[in-house]
């Protein structure tokens, strides 16, 4: 018997997490993938092939070979848009001895209690017929059969019409459709109301399990029952509980209360705030029984912690601010001189316009606005990138990068921020050598590949290929 | 930001639209300093910000400084027309537990005191 886990498919709910993927989502202080794999392993698979969409990284990082839970992992991967049973179609007889098949945001709540020895085994599904769970527009969430004609028409599309009770199986299969379904999910966790899991962290007895590397002051007040993740720090006088569940690397500040609300991996809550009934991921507070999302645009309330910061951001940051010292030092006299004849000819000025900087931050930046990009003198300006000078006093000053993302409008440019896990706003960007503003769809593209592909040597080839780029086509007379 | 204040009678109305960040809040600060200094009878004030699309904990800082300002007066500031956004960070830094929150101006005005 073999499993096969889909992680890539939409939720309709896990967009709302801040971009983590959805199989990865904290459910009772655990990702759900390792439900589906503690699954596959008390069910004697071993043998699970993890299908990867959006956030393959993230995934394959967590899950790596399957060790972990006795399992062998390999992976595979599907391209947006198509069908997840279309994987299956690719080689079908690969399945026949059985499958255990999950492509929705399933829950697997076991109605059997583990056995004396702490072991899990669940029944085995028999030859005959299938378990089923349908999803929204007639796919299937989850399925499982050993029965190798069933298995063949579920994968050619026919999936039967009838599903055997779950229960025989003692597992109750749960679809988490929507950001309540989520929410409550965890909050019957924490609550103890589903006992069968062993949840992670030291503790228990009175119903609170924290995980290791958690600092505590004595000041702060735990009001079970709580799950608290790995390496959290909690500030004096915070108040956490009841009903609390708070996922890795979250620091609470002081004298902030939470209750009732889940609070997935990275998030900083700022001083003194009170979180009731809520979601938060990162800088994102969700209102689980609308679903409603709100940003808070204000690190000092929340913020996401470095989701993804990389050692190689440190060195990006450091090779920038040197570099942007240096352009300043070489042009700050060829500056002076043209900017006032520039000004003084009415040719061109700049305009400010409001952007996210660093950490979200609303910022005036400068751009060079020309009233005739015509002339030798505009065409000198910008070929020599004295244009950019601002930004880059900006840049020495922290409130940009060198390289990275173009700083995005706070209203316009929404869309494509709250895609963005991490986001570079930089003196010089990919759009630099763009025309105009125009081409959004470039811009998404642009922002995505760097936020993939950063390194030192990818900032250093934007910055000749804007400098180089820009000279040449000055002195093409473009 | 944009905001401009309204006397009606005993009691002023500080209409704020835009976003009240750290960016403006010095601004704001002292154009109501300014206004208090000169009006100094007045002592009931209503920030309208049903114009305000976004406010932060600088904003919301230079906020309950005023409401320190004006009740060492005997004064009291009130809020209204708070708009969703603003609404949910009054709500999570407790804000709401500080200031009198109305619908409208209008309500705000006629509250007794």
């Amino acid at each position: 018997m073999k499993a096969l886990f889909h992680t890539g498919g939409p939720s309709g709910w896990g967009e709302a997490l801040g971009g983590h993927p959805w199989s990865l989502a904290p459910v009772g202080g655990k990702p759900l993938i390792e439900y589906w794999l503690e699954w596959a392993a008390s069910l004697g698979i071993s043998d699970v092939r993890l299908v990867l969409g959006d956030g393959a990284e993230e995934v394959e990082a967590y899950a790596d070979d399957g060790s972990r839970w006795g399992l062998q992992i390999t992976y595979g991967f599907l391209k947006p848009g198509i069908s997840p049973e279309s994987y299956l179609r690719r080689s079908p007889e690969q399945w026949q001895e059985g499958l255990l098949y999950i492509a929705a945001p399933v829950f697997p709540r076991r109605l059997l209690d583990r056995d004396a020895d702490g072991k899990s085994r669940l029944p085995v599904p028999g030859p005959e017929g299938c378990w089923l769970v349908p999803a929204c527009q007639g796919a299937a969430a989850c399925f499982l059969s050993s029965d190798a004609r069933t298995i063949r028409s579920f994968i050619a599309g026919t999936a039967p019409a009838t599903s055997r009770d779950w229960a025989a199986l003692g597992i109750d299969p749960l679809v988490l459709a929507d950001m309540k379904a989520y929410y409550q999910l965890n909050q019957r966790l924490v609550k103890g109301e589903i006992v069968r899991y062993v949840r992670p962290g030291f503790g228990g007895g009175d119903g609170a399990y924290i995980g290791s590397n958690v600092i505590i002051p004595p000041s702060v007040e735990l009001r079970p029952p709580l799950i608290i993740g790995n390496d959290c720090r909690l500030h004096p006088m915070a108040v956490i509980g009841p009903d609390v569940v708070i996922g890795n690397r979250v620091i609470v500040d002081r004298q902030t209360e939470i209750a009732n609300s889940v609070i997935l991996d990275g998030t900083y809550l700022g001083r003194n705030l009170e979180i009731r009934d809520r979601v938060v991921a990162g800088a994102r507070l969700i209102e689980p029984e609308t679903g409603t999302i709100l940003d808070i645009e204000d690190p000092w309330l929340l913020a996401p912690l470095g989701v993804s910061f990389r050692l190689v951001d440190g060195v990006r940051a450091v090779l920038g601010w040197a570099a942007a010292v240096v352009l300043l030092l070489l042009q700050a006299i060829p500056f002076a001189l043209l900017y006032l004849l520039l000004r003084g000819m009415g040719m061109g000025r700049f305009r400010l316009s409001q952007r996210l900087a660093v950490r979200a931050m609303r910022r005036r930046l400068p751009f060079w606005s020309a009233t005739d990009e015509s002339s030798r003198l505009h065409r000198l300006f910008t070929g020599l990138s004295l244009d950019l000078l601002p930004m880059l006093a900006l840049t020495a000053l922290g409130q940009l990068w060198l390289c990275g993302h173009t700083p995005l409008h706070p209203e316009r440019d929404a869309e494509l921020r709250s895609r963005l896990r991490c986001y570079y706003p930089a003196a010089i960007s990919y759009q630099t050598l763009a025309l105009d503003d125009a081409c959004r769809s470039e811009k998404t593209a642009n922002a995505l590949y760097y936020e993939r592909y950063r390194s030192p040597l990818e900032d250093c080839r934007i910055l000749l290929n804007v400098l180089i780029r820009r000279f040449l086509m000055m002195l093409a007379g473009r | 930001m944009d905001m401009r204040i309204e006397r009606h009678g005993e009691k002023a109305v500080v209409v704020v639209s835009g976003a009240l960040n750290a960016a403006v809040v010095d601004g704001f600060r002292e154009q109501v300093h300014a206004w208090m200094k000169a009006n100094e009878k007045v002592t009931q004030y209503v920030i309208d910000v049903s114009a305000m699309d976004f406010i932060d904990s600088a904003g919301l800082g230079v906020l309950i400084a005023l409401l320190k300002r004006v009740t060492e007066r005997g004064g009291d500031i009130r809020i209204a027309g708070l708009l969703a956004k603003a609404r949910v960070v009054f709500e999570i830094t407790r804000a709401f537990k500080i200031f009198e929150i109305y619908e409208t101006v209008e309500e705000a005005l006629r509250a007794e005191s």
